[in-house]
């Protein structure tokens, strides 16, 4: 069958091209837009939108890093968003993953009625105002807490967990189950070693909303040694902000740092460890298995 | 099983974690506005009646005070510096600061019932005056501070429909206050436009003392350099500076007046001509279209300082800081601000009654210290400490009549770390005035031209929707309506096609309830207006 | 139900006793299951008495009580809405902007995802990973700046491109025309979100049992009908669930969400007829004012059209697919 073998080689060999290519493109759409940016937060601002800075900073600074970090106060934000970022992933993941457990099991009693329940907690919203005094009535606010408790349950991520775990083959439970272990024993020990990818996302996408959430250090938090980075980096994007009216505010002559060139240089501040991190959960759901590989 | 050894070593770490940042939250945290405690030192205020209510009497307790300033880009977040302490020294009061984020945090205080003790706003101004809310100052200054002299021209602003006012603007003056002092004068809040002089020179500097003089030199620089865009303007300054010159008495969303006769901005006779303005200046080639879409306010900044651009449209003060952006980047050609007044129908009005206003909120738990606290701002002591520094150290009086100073207002180093004109919880527009006084700059002189042209009639400020009210919400449905039929009629292919949507923006608007709008402010006027005779 | 109703008494307690015991069994699900129904009713559930605001003259300075002791407005802040002048447009404008996003913005994360699974150089996949999903961090209003520079009809870099490959003659107004608008939005969403969200696809990918593809090739099955026999069946779950919540949220944009950022920071005066879409209407001339009442008025209508069309949607995917979200 000399023939077909030839054709599955070059057909294989055509479809690696074909990825290979439109991947490369892809990745160059998204890569170059980010260097620019990279660029852009080593230029002054008055340098950033017309006069095309395209490969290279016009005129290289560190003024936009500088403005950024040079409060003190920077430091104490990074120690608080990175404690938030690890203990809300760790809360958000395993907390998510329980319930999600619970309620992947079809023949749930009252299953139904559970979901209905988690739909509508989904889609209705009182608003800020009664969200803040629900939390005022419950003492997070102004504590470490109120970063990481209400956002334990992601819905989203407790639907997409259990249609994950609803693909685990019921062999395996069923086997532990005559191994007369009890549900936490299955969900600990069976169900989420298997789970890798799901936990990896999970984390990182809760991690990373944790990383960057400012909102809610604005709105329930006083305390100046709780505010995150993402906060004290709007903070001076703000300053930056004066309406060119605000009657007085053009006093201050720009020295080259505008609010836009700080937006940019605290995007790459915030990005910068998330880089570092990724790695190491991007191994969980990028396999190096070698499919496709034509067997001789 | 080293994976499970780490996932209890993670563990472990994160709950200790989270007990330290736990404890140190709650306990850290002696910022929490009006909740927080402080000494009340209502006993032993017993202030001499000083007429210039400065001195504060021996106290032995320093009253801390929360403030709650409803601007996200103010510059100065913290109760430091030379003037913030000699604030303090005179008045035994110390803010304890915290400036807002979003537009959203101030509404969240009212709503929550959790305001701080004093709230320095300009958006909120209209919803915090209720008593509900906030103290009477009149109240406060019965009980506390008799002596407290305001001025009826303010205080009749200020005053709402049940009788009592609850704060005073900054930045504000009345025509007298500001004709007294020749070298008080108006802020960046006014428009303008440069020019490139080094272009002008190389045209044969073609006098620009007329409209149709501005038009045709645009016209000349399209022709001899077609890489440059003739007129680039500042997304929020577009309409201003011609409006004026075309003798529009109005900008956007605000009111103008005839005999007594109140109608709004888009009614004024003159509105068309500025379309047609506009459109003709679009259909020559000297305006970009895409001028109106800018997403921020620096691309035009940006058009200017790289050379692009011939003529630049923003505030009083672009020349000034174009030049020195310009000599930053190494380049040397500079911009000359056009005069304030090109045109004889030339019309300036100034409706404006001040910026923003502190309000002692029903939460404060010192009204007392409050109410004498801005009777020291408005003392004559006060409001020069607050806007030009501690006399002697920065700045000393000259004979003309106004502040010498020691440094430069436009370094915001150092205007920022001892804390000048910052602090303007209350001050008037002729001290702010005072300060723009440099001269030798073109924003001085521009604002020197403007100050003979100004019309005063504070009256129509005083016409402002309140906040939830029906006419607030026709009036934001008709705003954003204009500005969007706006631009159509400016990026209009004809003449005849600008007239046609004028007049069909004209009727939307009546449609979306103008003409109720129109006599709702011409009660307001009729009631406001004698406050001022 | 799977249980039929019992029609005599004694049926009755037998089947109530079946019930408890299955209960039972399943007491620590349910307990689990417990734990976040509780954790939904405290931070979910009990703010929801600010719907109430939707039907009252409500104004923030009543404060808190003011929720429950203000008047009653009835529908009136709806009827405001759906009678403003602009109505029509701006449905049209949120629903076709929502539409194309479910349909091209959606499968782009799965496409992706699979493209990347089939590139066989370990080192290419996780460095075109890792690039696909930058984007995602780069913000709106970042995004809005930096396309400026790129797409203003007048010193935009691919417009200079285009003009002096003689491809156009007269620049494209990207950033203006609003005829480009939902052009613009649907590929910068794209762009912006697909490496991310490939990320949940890849992980569902990640969990396919290896030996179906052996088991696929030993059966003669090439790259592309592996693709379809294994890889998107193995996803199908994953899909399934993601495609109901996007439809849930389409009125926000769906899976890529950000409808609101874009159309507030893409729109502007001359695209304004295309580009103004409920959510930033309803800012303008609502919440930028603290028309509270009014705001929770619009929310109220988004959300159940949201709960309505997660209802439909699931019903629909269980019928045809048979996997579902319950």
């Amino acid at each position: 069958m000399a023939g077909t073998v030839w054709s599955q080689v070059q057909k294989d060999r055509v479809m690696d091209i074909s990825v290979t290519v439109i991947l490369t493109l892809m990745m160059l759409t998204m890569l170059y837009p980010f260097y620019y940016v990279l660029i852009l937060s080593f230029s002054k601002g008055t340098d950033a939108l017309v006069s095309g800075v395209y490969l290279w900073p016009k005129n290289f600074t560190w003024e936009n890093y500088y403005h950024l970090l040079r409060d003190p106060k920077w430091y104490q934000a990074f120690l608080v968003t990175v404690a938030r970022t690890v203990s809300g992933a760790f809360l958000g993941v395993t907390f998510t993953c329980l319930v999600a457990y619970g309620l992947s099991h079809r023949d749930l009693l009252f299953g139904k009625v559970y979901f209905i329940i988690v739909i509508f907690a989904m889609y209705f919203t009182g608003g800020l105002i009664p969200y803040y005094v629900v939390l005022r009535a419950v003492g997070l606010l102004n504590s470490f807490a109120v970063y990481i408790v209400p956002t334990m349950l992601s819905t989203f991520f407790l639907l997409v967990a259990i249609s994950f775990f609803r693909e685990i083959p019921n062999e395996l439970k069923e086997a532990a189950h005559i191994d007369g272990a009890n549900e936490w024993t299955i969900f600990y020990r069976v169900v989420l070693p298997v789970s890798t990818p799901l936990i990896a996302t999970i984390s990182l996408f809760t991690g990373v909303g944790q990383w960057n959430a400012w909102l809610d250090s604005a709105y329930f938090v006083q305390s100046e040694q709780l505010r995150t980075l993402a906060f004290r980096m709007i903070e001076v994007i703000n300053k930056s902000n004066a309406p060119s009216d605000a009657i007085g505010a053009a006093n201050s002559v720009s020295t080259g740092v505008t609010s836009y060139s700080l937006q940019v240089t605290a995007m790459v501040i915030s990005i910068a460890p998330i880089l570092c991190v990724y790695p190491f959960l991007q191994k969980y759901f990028i396999q190096g298995i070698m499919l496709g590989s034509v067997k001789g | 099983m080293s994976k499970n050894r780490l996932r209890q070593v993670l563990v472990v770490l994160l709950s200790v974690m989270l007990l330290i940042l736990a404890a140190c939250g709650k306990s850290g945290g002696n910022n929490a506005p009006a909740n927080q405690g402080s000494s009340g030192s209502s006993g032993s205020s017993g202030s001499s009646a000083n007429a210039d209510g400065g001195q504060k009497a021996n106290t032995d307790e320093i009253v801390e005070l929360s403030l709650f300033i409803d601007m996200p880009w103010y510059p100065l977040k913290e109760w430091k510096g030379p003037v913030a302490e000699k604030i303090t020294e005179k008045t035994g009061v110390k803010l304890n600061v915290t400036v807002a984020t979003d537009d959203n945090q101030l509404p969240l205080m009212i709503a929550s019932g959790e305001l701080p003790d004093l709230v320095f706003t300009y958006f909120g101004i209209n919803r915090l005056s209720d008593s509900k809310l906030s103290y009477p100052w009149n109240e406060l200054i019965e009980q506390y501070a008799p002596d407290f002299e305001i001025d009826k021209t303010r205080i009749a602003i200020h005053t709402m429909d049940d009788g009592n006012f609850y704060t005073l603007r900054n930045a504000f003056a009345t025509k007298e206050e500001m004709d007294s002092n020749p070298y008080a004068l108006g802020n960046d809040g006014n428009p303008a436009i440069a020019v490139r002089e080094d272009i002008l020179q190389e045209l044969g500097n073609p006098p620009i003392n007329s409209l149709d003089n501005f038009v045709n030199v645009l016209g000349l620089v399209k022709e001899k350099y077609p890489d440059m865009i003739p007129l680039t303007m500042d997304i929020n300054w577009i309409e201003e500076y011609f409006q004026q010159q075309l003798g529009v008495e109005a900008a956007f969303e605000q009111w103008y007046e005839n005999d007594g006769v109140v109608d709004y901005a888009i009614s004024h006779p003159k509105m068309l001509d500025f379309y047609k303005f506009m459109n003709n200046l679009y259909r020559k080639g000297y305006i970009l279209a895409e001028n109106f879409a800018y997403a921020n306010d620096q691309i035009d900044d940006q058009y200017a300082v790289s050379g692009k651009a011939f003529a630049h449209a923003h505030t009083v003060s672009v020349a000034d800081s174009d030049n020195i952006k310009i000599k930053d980047a190494g380049e040397n050609f500079s911009f000359k601000l056009l005069p304030s007044v090109i045109s004889d129908e030339a019309v300036m009005v100034n409706s404006g009654l001040g910026f923003a206003g502190t309000f002692i909120t029903r939460s404060n738990k010192n009204p007392e210290a409050s109410i004498k606290f801005m009777q020291f701002l408005a003392s004559q002591e006060g409001k020069e400490l607050v806007m030009f520094g501690i006399e002697g150290e920065h700045w000393t009086w000259n004979e003309k009549g106004y502040p010498d100073l020691k440094y430069d207002p436009s370094d915001t180093e150092f205007v920022n770390s001892v804390g000048v004109k910052w602090w303007y919880l209350y001050n008037d527009g002729v001290m702010e005035g005072l300060l723009s006084y440099v001269p030798g700059t073109q924003k001085t002189q521009a604002l020197l031209e403007r100050k003979e042209h100004t019309i005063y009639k504070p009256e129509l400020g005083l016409i402002q929707t309140q906040p939830d009210s029906e006419e607030a919400t026709i009036k934001s449905k008709i705003d954003e309506m204009v500005k969007n039929e706006s631009v159509k009629i400016y990026l209009a292919q004809s003449e005849d096609e600008v007239v046609k949507n004028y007049n069909a923006m004209m009727d939307n608007a009546r449609k979306q309830g103008l003409d109720k709008l129109v006599a709702w402010a011409n009660e307001i006027y009729q009631k406001k207006a004698p406050l001022f005779k | 139900m799977d249980v039929n109703k019992p029609v005599t008494r004694s049926a009755a307690v037998v089947w109530r006793s079946q019930l408890w015991k299955r209960f039972k069994k399943q007491k620590l699900l349910h307990l689990f299951v417990g734990l976040g129904i509780i954790f939904l009713l405290v931070f979910s559930y009990t703010p929801m008495f600010g719907i109430l605001m939707a039907f009252k003259n409500y104004t923030i300075s009543m404060g808190i009580k003011g929720i429950f002791t203000s008047d009653w407005a009835g529908l009136k802040h709806f009827e405001e809405f759906v009678t403003d002048y602009r109505f029509g447009e701006i449905l049209r404008n949120t629903i076709v902007l929502s539409l194309l996003k479910v349909i091209f913005a959606f499968p782009a994360p799965i496409i992706l995802a699979i493209l990347l699974n089939e590139a066989k150089n370990l080192f290419f996949k996780r460095f075109v990973q890792t690039v696909s999903y930058l984007p995602h961090f780069i913000s709106w209003v970042v995004v809005v700046g930096i396309s400026f520079a790129f797409l203003s009809a007048d010193v935009g870099l691919v417009n200079k491109a285009l003009l002096q490959l003689g491809l156009i003659s007269k620049p494209i107004d990207f950033l203006t025309n609003p005829d480009y608008f939902w052009g613009l939005a649907v590929g910068s969403a794209v762009w912006k979100e697909m490496g991310w969200w490939a990320i949940i696809f890849l992980a569902a990918i990640a969990g396919i049992d290896p030996s179906l593809y052996e088991a696929a090739q030993i059966d003669g099955a090439g790259r592309l009908a592996r693709i379809r026999h294994v890889t998107l069946p193995g996803m199908k779950g994953t899909i399934v669930v993601v495609l109901i919540l996007t439809i849930g949220n389409i009125l926000g944009g769906g899976l890529v969400g950000s409808n609101f950022e874009q159309a507030y920071l893409f729109g502007n005066s001359i695209n304004n007829p295309t580009s103004e879409i409920i959510q930033t209407y309803a800012f303008k001339v609502g919440l930028k004012e603290g028309r509270f009442a009014y705001g929770a008025a619009i929310d109220l209508m988004q959300s159940v059209v949201s709960v309505t069309l997660i209802f439909l949607s699931n019903y629909i995917a269980k019928r045809r697919s048979g996997s579902s979200l319950f």
